[in-house]
């Protein structure tokens, strides 16, 4: 195997809310391949985090690189300014939400293929196309001219995640991909998310599911309080924390 | 009530529909462009617009659209610098004056229903159009635009029924619209009941046509509905 190559790379990332610091100096890489899980308690920053790399959320400082490249931002009054690079980092770092939102005015196979169409300018029907394989790899090939309120919030976050593989991403973001659904459409979305990471897509993910977290991450990190107050392999973090505060939030969660 | 009177009368009335439809679409193209144009300054925010885009709708809502319609067809004129204006020949025209204080009228309401159908819009419908690359034009042409009409369609239908109604107000400043020509008819036969009845009427076919248009249209967008026959869960 040749050595990794760094996907994605923050250093010192900040943000804040008002008077309210989310986030202090975080910096990760993320390299070729790699499944990197997030955890945390609720209101630790985590989802703040995932949204400050494909820029939902303008950091207050850091630097984000994609394959070694820096990308440049800059904000005004009206919040970020959204250039031609800010647009390439998005569609290079696609979101999974954990409420889905598919856009609910087109069918599932639109939302697929419509930002390949108008963001990458890609001809419409290999877009339509690529839709369809996609949507036939998340298993809802006989659904795809479904309007997504026709369908289970576990068929709804397939195709939301059939939406971000159409992208061709540099790597995944999933926001709690699991956390609106009900149990039993838990394992159905799991087992998509674990196929991707097994075909070695890089990933970055929130997710409140541990057993799972330990099977596909290479690497977990705990956030505390906006700060990474620890990260290793799944089994170190799991099975031997070594600061307090993990420790007693697994202890919590498990 | 004398039924043949009535039914001669519908001929000359349906001779006005013309006026009365052209004063009803140009007003409300009036009212869609400024309506937009205000919907935005308000919802931007941009300090003094954004207050005088307030300002413009509490106005043209709090106040009667005869006294608007007055003010522009007879008040105008007073002013010298309106009648040295190049816009002068328009303002002279009754028909013009109507489609102005109909527009003016309409883009006030017009707006406030635009800001209705985006606010009804979810911010995750938006955020999701970020994440992805959208430009903030695409976001407005391919999600926030499509959805906001839908949630602003039943509104706007209701809007164009009353600016309907509202174009009778022209008979007042002597335009020859269903309305004018009813007032005519009505004092050359005596007949009053049967002459307004059969204006009435033909209103009333209008408002049932612009209805059940709206409801077409409202079908043809309603994603909610569509299909749902055939979900079945897995
Ligand atoms: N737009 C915002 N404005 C103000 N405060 C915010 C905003 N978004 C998040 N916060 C605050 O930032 C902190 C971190 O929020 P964040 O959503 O990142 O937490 P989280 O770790 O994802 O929590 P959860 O597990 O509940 O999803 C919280 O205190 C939250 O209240
Ligand atoms: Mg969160």
């Amino acid at each position: 195997m040749s050595a990794a190559t760094t996907r994605l790379s923050v250093q010192n990332l900040s943000k804040s809310f008002g008077s309210l610091r989310v986030l202090h100096d975080i910096s990760l890489a993320a390299d070729e391949g790699q499944v990197i899980t997030i955890i945390g308690s609720s209101g630790s920053g985590k989802s703040t985090f995932l949204r400050c790399l494909n820029l939902l959320e303008v950091p207050d400082g850091g630097a984000i690189s994609l394959d070694g490249r820096p990308v440049a931002y800059s904000s005004n009054a009206h919040g970020l300014k959204v250039t031609k690079e800010v647009r390439a980092l998005r569609t290079a770092l696609p979101m999974v939400f954990q409420s889905f939102n598919l856009w609910r005015h087109m069918s599932v196979r639109d939302n697929v293929a419509i930002a390949p169409i108008h963001v990458l300018g890609k001809p419409r029907a290999e877009a339509n196309e690529r839709a369809h394989d996609l949507l036939v790899r998340v298993g809802l090939g006989e659904r795809m001219h479904f309007y997504p309120h026709q369908l289970s919030g576990g068929q709804q976050q397939r195709a939301a995640i059939a939406r971000a593989l159409a992208m061709e991403p540099r790597a995944l973001l999933f926001d709690e991909p699991t956390s609106a659904l009900d149990p039993e459409l838990v394992g159905e979305v799991l087992k998509v998310i674990e196929e991707l990471a097994a075909a070695g897509n890089t990933m970055l993910m929130v997710t409140h599911e541990m057993g799972f977290a330990r099977n596909v991450s290479d690497r977990v990190i705990f956030l505390d309080q906006g700060r990474v107050a620890e990260s290793g392999t799944p089994e170190e973090l799991f099975d031997a924390p070594r600061t307090e505060r993990a420790a007693q939030f697994l202890a919590s969660v498990m | 009530m004398n039924w043949d009177l009535l039914l001669s009368f519908v001929p000359q009335l349906v001779a006005g529909l013309p006026v009365t439809l052209s004063i009803l679409v140009c007003s409300l193209a009036i009212g869609l462009v400024l309506g937009a144009l205000l919907c935005w300054a308000r919802m931007r925010r941009a300090p003094v617009i954004a207050q005088a885009a307030d300002f413009y709708v509490l106005f043209f809502r709090g106040t009667p659209l005869l006294v608007q319609l007055f003010a522009i067809y007879y008040g105008l004129g007073q002013f010298e610098v309106v009648r040295d204006s190049f816009a002068w020949p328009l303002l002279r025209e009754a028909w013009f004056c109507a489609v102005l204080a109909l527009g003016l009228n309409s883009a006030a309401f017009t707006s406030e229903i635009m800001r209705g159908g985006i606010i009804g819009v979810e911010r995750g419908q938006i955020e999701a159009a970020e994440a992805y690359g959208f430009s903030r034009l695409q976001i407005a042409r391919l999600v926030l635009g499509p959805q906001a009409v839908r949630f602003a369609l039943p509104s706007y239908s209701n809007e164009t029924i009353l600016m309907l109604k509202g174009t009778a107000l022209a008979s007042t400043i002597s335009i020859m619209d269903l309305t004018g020509i009813a007032r005519k008819l009505s004092a050359l036969h005596f007949a009053p009941f049967e002459s307004f009845i059969a204006a009435g009427g033909i209103y009333l076919v209008l408002a049932m046509v612009l209805t059940l248009s709206y409801s077409a249209i409202e079908k043809r967008l309603a994603w909610e509905r569509e299909r749902k026959t055939n979900v079945s869960p897995v």
